[in-house]
């Protein structure tokens, strides 16, 4: 008699290790690629000095200790927190509403984001002398709201309060919310360009002060999706059928969602609507690995984190010294690319 | 392991129509009873109030106590149950679908022991599908989801067994064997089978008892020689039923005559 796991249901050590491999080295390009160039061994030099008990010499200047510290490094850490982040939400939204074209926005999260981003902008222009600047902040409560009032509304509906009721709602809220934030945009149409720039994303501005304001929220909220993936597989048989394997679905769902929309909402509220990466990382993983949500999440939260950097370098580099929208970036060169792995394999998998 | 599971005075009402009334079943522990009745008869709902899955008035018991007063994760301790369409999600492996039937030994954030990797490879054994173990369960044959679905009731350990048209859309060989392989588990384990079931002749070869059901109320129950008669299934389907000795088995079939060929 067997006595453990078929290989192929095994969260294997090559998928974990070539994932963070791949990370680490888009990590390390990141961070050479600019206008003033350092090679990896300055890199490895310079983060080796900087741990506790350790000093050495890294021959770099502190020009360029400067612009590895304050410009490039937050500026690869704050993309890997938005990618990790926003694919592991468009996993969990995908696994508790059975549906493969769901994706971190899909309840009002970006809808929302976008309402609180233009009113913002459009109200409380960052020279208005707020102590806190209130672009994140409104962002951050819209993306909540949104959700908030999707989960509301579809829970008014009598019988149902199913995964379908759900995302109905949601389209209802996002459709509502995306119409106010239009009117407003066109409105005060001098603030069109920023608000347009907000929507597509950036992690320009990505400074440690982003950094440290969205990490807390991204480690607990992808802590929790990473623990109770397990959950995810059993949704995955239906919500009748789950409820007789002792796991209620509504709460499940519930749990799921506010916490890939808390940290959906905290990353967004930083880089503005970055599209497609939740949808793109998770369907790719489950191409090239395992359909098993054991295996979906922990290889999406480091591939997304690297696709998100490797589309980083691309922004910023393509029409240098301008830079491109990252949300453009992740569309063309994240679409041929799926295209390429749906192509190549078996077939899609939700 | 004991298995007695009692209905009694079920009502179930969708809006303004009443799908469920006053139907009382028992069924002792190791039995297998059979649900008999026409399409919209109601079977699928009686044993959807087991699943949780329908609020209803009246009780379901299980070893004398309610299901109500049990926790979701006690109830599934009891009852295993697959409902009529399963879903078997794509790319997942046949070991990790079995293994959902640990789910209710799990805690919420607990990984699988020895133990439960143990159960999974004896369920599979029991099925004939430890060669089956990393197939991705959406390619499987009718029959093969079929045992695949009763593997994973097996790891769950459940002393009842609910089973919602088991059988449904599947040949007559691959059918006959997975009835075969549920009586199996009954006799050898002690497991009490509930099974709504359209096909009649099968009810008549497999069940100890039968509850024929129609529009929502119990018309019979009782063993199958006593329910399943052409004047009980002629009343509750159509008159042109017969019921057959076939060399001591008992055949159930609906003739063509010219009066059914009138009538549609």
């Amino acid at each position: 008699m067997n006595t453990g796991r078929p290989a192929s249901t095994r969260l294997r050590w090559w998928w974990v290790g070539g994932s963070a491999l791949v990370l680490a080295v888009v990590v390390v390009g990141a961070v050479m690629v600019g206008p003033i160039a350092l090679s990896p061994a300055d890199i490895v030099r310079s983060v080796v000095d900087r741990l506790p008990f350790i000093g050495l010499d890294t021959g770099l200047s502190d020009r360029s200790e400067a612009i590895l510290w304050e410009i490039r490094m937050p500026r690869v850490v704050l993309a890997v927190l938005v990618g990790s982040m926003l694919s592991a939400a468009g996993a969990a939204y995908q696994g508790v509403f059975r549906n493969p074209l769901a994706d971190p926005y899909l309840l009002g999260a970006g809808a929302g984001a976008g309402l609180g981003a233009t009113v913002a902008i459009v109200y409380a222009p960052a020279t208005s002398g707020w102590i806190i600047d209130p672009l994140p902040v409104a962002a951050f409560g819209g993306a909540i709201g949104g959700v908030a009032l999707a989960y509301a509304l579809g829970y008014t509906v009598r019988r149902g309060r199913t995964a379908v009721t759900l995302i109905l709602a949601g389209v209802a809220v996002a459709a509502f919310l995306t119409a106010l934030q239009t009117f407003l945009q066109q409105r005060e149409s001098d603030t069109l360009r920023e608000v347009y720039g907000w929507i597509l994303g950036s992690l320009n501005t990505a400074g440690w002060g982003e950094v440290s304001l969205v990490a807390p929220y991204v480690v607990v909220c992808l802590s929790v999706v990473l623990v109770g993936r397990r959950l995810l597989d059993i949704l995955a048989v239906g919500d009748t059928e789950a409820g007789t394997l002792g796991v209620r679905p509504g709460r499940v769902r519930l749990i799921f969602v506010v916490f890939a929309t808390l940290g959906t909402a905290a990353v967004v509220s930083v880089s503005g609507l970055i599209g497609f990466v939740g949808i793109i990382v998770p369907h790719t993983v489950r191409l090239l690995t395992s359909a098993s949500y054991r295996v979906v999440v922990p290889i999406s939260i480091l591939l997304g984190g690297a696709f998100l950097v490797l589309a980083d370098i691309i922004a910023r580099v393509a029409v240098a010294p301008a830079e491109i929208p990252i949300g453009v970036v992740t569309a063309i060169i994240g679409a041929p690319f799926f295209a390429v792995v749906l192509r190549t394999s078996k077939g899609i998998t939700s | 392991m004991k298995g007695v599971l009692e209905f009694s005075d079920i009502d179930v009402v969708y809006g303004r129509s009443r799908v469920l009334h006053e139907v009382s079943v028992d069924v002792g522990a190791g039995e297998w009873l059979g649900i008999v009745g026409p399409n919209g008869a109601g079977k699928s709902t009686l044993l959807r109030t087991i699943a949780g899955a329908v609020s209803y008035s009246g009780s379901v018991l299980v070893d004398g106590q309610a299901i109500d007063d049990r926790s979701l994760k006690e109830r599934a301790k009891l009852i295993a149950y697959v409902s009529q369409r399963p879903l078997y999600p794509r790319g997942m492996a046949v070991f990790d679908y079995v293994l959902l039937g640990r789910t209710p030994y799990l805690g919420p954030l607990a990984a699988e022991t020895q133990d439960d990797i143990a159960r999974v490879w004896e369920a599979l054994d029991a099925l004939h599908l430890v060669d089956f173990a990393d197939r991705d369960v959406a390619t499987l044959s009718g029959g093969e989801t079929q045992r695949a679905s009763l593997a994973r009731v097996l790891a769950q350990r459940a002393p009842i067994a609910v089973l919602d048209e088991a059988t449904a859309s599947l040949d007559v060989a691959a059918q006959h064997e997975v009835l075969e392989l549920i009586d199996r588990l009954r006799t050898d384990l002690g497991i009490t089978v509930v099974s709504a079931i359209h096909d009649l002749t099968a009810a008549a070869q497999f069940c100890g008892r039968v509850a024929l059901i129609n529009e929502g109320g119990v018309v019979a129950v009782g063993r199958p020689e006593e329910v399943l008669t052409e004047r009980l299934l002629g009343e509750v389907f159509e008159p042109s039923i017969r019921v057959i000795d076939v060399d001591g088995s008992t055949v159930i079939v609906s003739l063509r005559t010219e009066e059914t060929v009138r009538e549609y």
